[in-house]
């Protein structure tokens, strides 16, 4: 299966069909749905290779099944061993194990030591590359293993060089990290929902492990700061933030926050984003802000400019043209991305999907209920327009800041304050309602 | 078509079986094993694609060819980002048709999806499998499987017993 690259002076197919031997840079006649060879009308029957080998699952190799097993849940991945001797031992070399327990699963009735016993059992060298758990509610039938072993199968996993691990928790029963330690030099992929994060377990996950991606969702997080070389893309949809939160990560590529709570994050350090979606609400938009800014009748950019080498902390104070009137009064749905970068490709399903990764096993880590598609965000934007997109692309093209911005704490309540961090993305988008792209401007050369 | 076809580079797709597929170089880097191969200028124009038959290869061009980020490399594509979530609805209605095969070409895309390394492909592929076993018996799934049961009558016992902790 290793890659095989073909001579230019390539021999010519066996079969030689009606009309080949046509020189291989010619544009195609005909471009049809069907994709029919170049070189042969679709008509003539297609050869059989010898033997097709690949009728059968058993016979493709143990990293392509251990693919397939990956989606299945940890009891039917075991249970796998009686098909055939093929699969006998598969379950215990396979690098995912899924142990959510769904509404319409079957698990084994004493879960906890069905857990137990699948992590001791499994082939002791192989890695547990990901991990995904979820822990119990206080309403579920299954009551078979509490927040306790939820821990244990998660620190089980970091001993055992856990990459990716995903932890769901439950709408009215929040689940804490104390008592897990993040230190873990393989790390680098954590999906949390409905978790309360206190200020240690962000300091370790910011310090003590190479972490890339980072995605809370309904989490509470109590922390001051993210502060991490390694983070590469950050998620934080509906979280509450219980402090004021700064995120100081300068390899961060792509960012999205959609309905913080009580307080936004603040940027320091963005550099390297490429993409970030920002959805506020009307909340952080708050009162204060606007009086804040009453004697502001225009967006003196250029002062406030000045007055942020001036006064040497490069503060963005506000006077961002997001302030303006109205806009306060708008939900906003930003975008920032970069077309010039390879990364938009990999980064364009961003809206309705959650980021994807080369080096993700199998993608149902991606998929769980919480996931907010698009659609729903842009619903709740209850069909507003912004009423100043102009004035805020004209802001943010003379507003020519860069590099990092500090932030007294009283000011960072404000939503425009996020805007005016991230204002070095090298291009912007701003979204109104339905997707609908009111205003796109790149920032060229910067 | 025409237009859009127009300065873009084509790249030649061959199956050991002789056929020879003209696709854009954007759809062929769907696969991130022919997409190391232009980028480490081991491609020429043509590349010859290894035990995929051109059945099978004309499919996974077909699905590479859906999935293209419909971004270009322009700063125009802004206008392209328009309601990306009924573009994801669409792929995955066109999925669900793409992926209705029998099993042995299904197997065959696995195989195909594994070794040109596309990963949605291989998700889809994959998934579709273990939907069809799920509630299923286990002469029923080693049936969608196409595994044959090569244990003994004893051993099977002894395997039951075994993992017995995975069976309640």
């Amino acid at each position: 299966m290793l890659p095989k690259v073909v001579p230019v002076n390539r021999p010519m197919g066996t079969g030689k069909p009606r009309g080949a031997g046509k020189p291989s840079n010619q544009i195609p006649r005909k471009v049809s749905k069907q994709w029919v060879p170049v070189n042969r009308p679709p008509t003539v029957g297609t050869p059989r290779l010898a033997g097709d080998p690949a009728d059968r699952l058993s016979d493709l190799p143990d990293a392509l099944l251990h693919h397939i097993m990956s989606f299945l849940k940890a009891w039917e991945m075991v249970r796998t061993c009686r098909l055939s001797r093929r699969w006998r031992n598969l379950w215990a070399s396979a690098p995912c194990i899924d142990v959510r327990v769904g509404l319409h699963d079957n698990p084994p009735e004493e879960f906890a030591k069905f857990v137990n016993r699948l992590l001791r059992s499994r082939d002791a060298l192989t890695p547990v590359d990901t991990l995904r758990v979820r822990s119990i509610g206080e309403d579920d039938f299954y009551e078979t293993y509490n927040d306790g072993n939820v821990k244990s199968w998660i620190r089980t996993a970091i001993k055992r060089k856990a990459r990716a691990i995903q932890l769901n928790g439950h709408l009215h029963k929040y689940i804490t990290l104390d008592r897990i330690d993040f230190a873990s030099c393989h790390l680098k992929i954590l999906k949390l929902s409905y978790v309360e994060l206190d200020d240690k377990v962000v300091k370790q996950l910011s310090s003590r492990c190479p972490l890339e991606e980072l995605e809370l969702k309904s989490c509470v997080v109590g922390a001051h700061e993210i502060l991490s070389f390694s983070l590469k893309s950050l998620t934080m949809v509906k979280c509450k933030l219980t402090m004021n939160l700064s995120v100081d990560a300068p390899n961060l590529m792509f960012f999205r926050c959609i309905k913080p709570e009580k307080w936004v994050p603040v940027f320091k350090n963005s550099v390297s984003l490429i993409r970030g979606s920002i959805m506020l609400d009307d909340s952080l938009l708050s009162r204060e802000f606007q009086k804040y800014h009453e004697d502001e009748d225009e967006f003196p950019q250029t002062s406030d400019e000045d007055d942020d080498i001036d006064n040497g902390n490069g503060q963005c104070n506000g006077k961002s043209p997001a302030a303006a009137e109205g806009f306060l009064d708008s939900i906003l749905y930003g975008s920032f991305s970069d077309y010039c970068d390879g990364y938009s490709d990999d980064f364009y399903d961003g809206y309705s999907d959650d980021i994807k990764d080369d080096y993700d096993y199998g993608s149902d880590i991606n998929s769980d209920d919480d996931i907010y598609e698009y659609s729903e965000i842009a619903n709740g934007t209850e069909d507003k327009y912004f009423a100043n997109v102009s004035e805020f692309s004209k802001g943010g093209k003379n507003s020519g800041y860069s590099g990092n911005y500090g932030f007294n704490d009283y000011k960072t309540l404000g939503g425009q304050n996020i805007l005016c961090s991230l204002l070095n993305a090298r291009s912007i988008e701003l979204l109104g309602h339905s997707g609908e792209s009111s205003y796109a401007k790149a920032k060229q050369g910067n | 078509m025409a237009t859009r076809e127009a300065g873009k580079k084509m790249i030649m797709l061959k199956s050991p079986d002789g056929m020879e597929f003209e696709v854009e170089e954007a759809v062929a880097m769907e696969s991130q094993t022919i997409r190391k191969m232009i980028e480490d200028d081991c491609a020429d124009t043509a590349i010859l694609i290894p035990n995929i038959n051109s059945k099978i290869l004309s499919r996974v061009i077909e699905y590479c060819n859906k999935h293209v980020p419909t971004t270009g490399a322009t700063g125009a594509a802004a206008s392209d980002t328009v309601a990306p979530a009924a573009l994801a609805e669409d792929l995955k209605i066109w999925d669900a048709e793409f992926i209705k095969v029998n099993r042995a070409t299904r197997f065959n895309l696995i195989q195909a999806a594994s070794y040109l390394n596309i990963k949605g492909l291989l998700d889809l592929t994959s998934q579709t499998t273990i939907d069809t076993i799920s509630d299923n018996s286990l002469e029923e799934i080693r049936s969608f499987l196409s595994t044959k049961n090569d244990y003994l009558p004893e051993e099977e016992q002894t395997i039951r017993r075994e993992n017995q902790w995975a069976f309640q």
